[in-house]
């Protein structure tokens, strides 16, 4: 076994109450970004150039670049994101179809911090999991449709995110509720 | 698997304008050791924290986020970076940390690393086709010590940086089997091959 990614989306309504939880489940993928930081920061070839989320070809070479913590709330530029679009996963995916954007306003979803947990070692098995939720705070239900990871990309002259992995899964937030991911990365013998 | 890993390892006659000798094709990599997760994780969270590895004399180092870390570019001669190889046959762990090692040099019982960098060339940039994609990078090493060594295990030397100084991890171990005999004017070339399958 290689390295495996899993991933839990689950709904909590006002009370704390888990209202559905759609079970743990594999991830469609990794996708180009996550290929092309993880080569680059490997052959420390700085002329290599990939497609960051903004569609701008950059070398995601530098620091940060696998980063997805964000101790900030409503930070939606990389760690954990959502968002509508329904186009089927494929490798050279560099952003979600169409991303919520974080806010009050319709359509949007409120983002919390994207914490990542200690990394558990368990004969085997080695695991982190990194963590988001969204709460809907608009007056109408707002569905989700994909998922997926950006790694925050500092390059020379500028900051990019780059897209790792992406999932199609949907969940219809009403309002007042909560979405909750947790993405599990493992490698395991 | 979301992150698949192979190798393969490819026999050449070094004295006569390095004829091939066979290759044992492509095979599924043992794993990713817990060093590679671990720093992984350091990178995923960034400052807000740090994390121990077991460098290659198994002394925890607190890994740091500082300037790609994986670097596993290596020059000729150098065994603690890039792909290395060793005589022994032990079972792969998540906790390994080293091999035993075979030096570098043309001595009894040591083998002739060569670069593995981009310039050598040494890697390839990743392509896609259809549903996946993939690079790879690889080394070659050549017996020049008279004698016959057997290679037992391989692995990937991956740089982290603890605070700011390079401190070589291994991230990667497999033992062939199998294990890889080389003959004196013999050489082989490890090449690696990172994927990804929607």
């Amino acid at each position: 076994m290689n390295v495996d990614l899993w991933y839990n989306m689950s709904l909590v309504d006002k009370s704390g109450k888990v209202v559905r939880s759609g079970g743990r489940k594999q991830s469609r993928s990794y996708v180009q970004g996550f290929l092309a930081t993880l080569f680059s920061h490997m052959s420390q070839d700085a002329a290599f150039l990939a497609l960051s989320v903004d569609g701008t070809l950059v070398a995601p070479r530098y620091q940060w670049t696998f980063r997805m913590y964000t101790p900030t709330p409503g930070q939606a530029t990389y760690g954990l994101v959502v968002g509508t679009g329904t186009l089927g996963v494929t490798v050279s995916d560099s952003a979600l179809g169409s991303q919520i954007a974080h806010g009050t306003q319709a359509g949007q979803l409120v983002y919390s911090p994207s914490p990542i947990g200690s990394v558990n070692v368990n004969g085997s098995i080695a695991y982190f999991r990194v963590s988001r939720s969204w709460l809907n705070n608009t007056v109408a239900t707002i569905s989700i449709h994909e998922i997926g990871g950006c790694g925050y990309g500092s390059v020379v002259g500028g900051a990019h995110p780059f897209l790792h992995f992406r999932d199609l899964e949907t969940l219809h937030v009403g309002v007042g509720q909560t979405a909750t991911l947790v993405y599990e990365e493992r490698v395991s013998l | 698997m979301n992150l698949d890993l192979k190798y393969k390892v490819a026999k050449f006659d070094a004295k006569t304008g390095r004829r091939t000798l066979g290759s044992m094709g492509w095979r599924k990599s043992e794993s990713f050791l817990a060093n590679f997760i671990n720093i992984l994780w350091e990178m995923r969270v960034t400052a807000a924290s740090s994390i121990v590895c077991k460098d290659l004399d198994g002394v925890n180092k607190a890994v740091s986020d500082y300037l790609s870390n994986f670097d596993v570019t290596a020059l000729v001669g150098e065994y603690i970076g890039g792909i290395i190889v060793g005589t022994g046959v032990g079972a792969v762990t998540l906790q390994d940390y080293n091999l035993t090692v075979i030096a570098h040099g043309g001595g009894a019982g040591q083998l002739d690393y060569g670069a593995q960098l981009v310039a050598t060339p040494a890697f390839s940039h990743p392509v896609y086709s259809g549903s996946s994609g993939y690079f790879r990078f690889w080394r070659t090493f050549v017996n020049d010590s008279g004698g016959t060594i057997v290679v037992g295990e391989i692995g990937v030397v991956g740089l982290g940086r603890v605070v700011t100084t390079a401190t070589p991890f291994l991230v990667i171990r497999d033992v062939p089997s199998p294990s890889v005999s080389l003959n004196d004017g013999q050489g082989m070339t490890v090449t690696y091959q990172v994927g990804i399958t929607v």
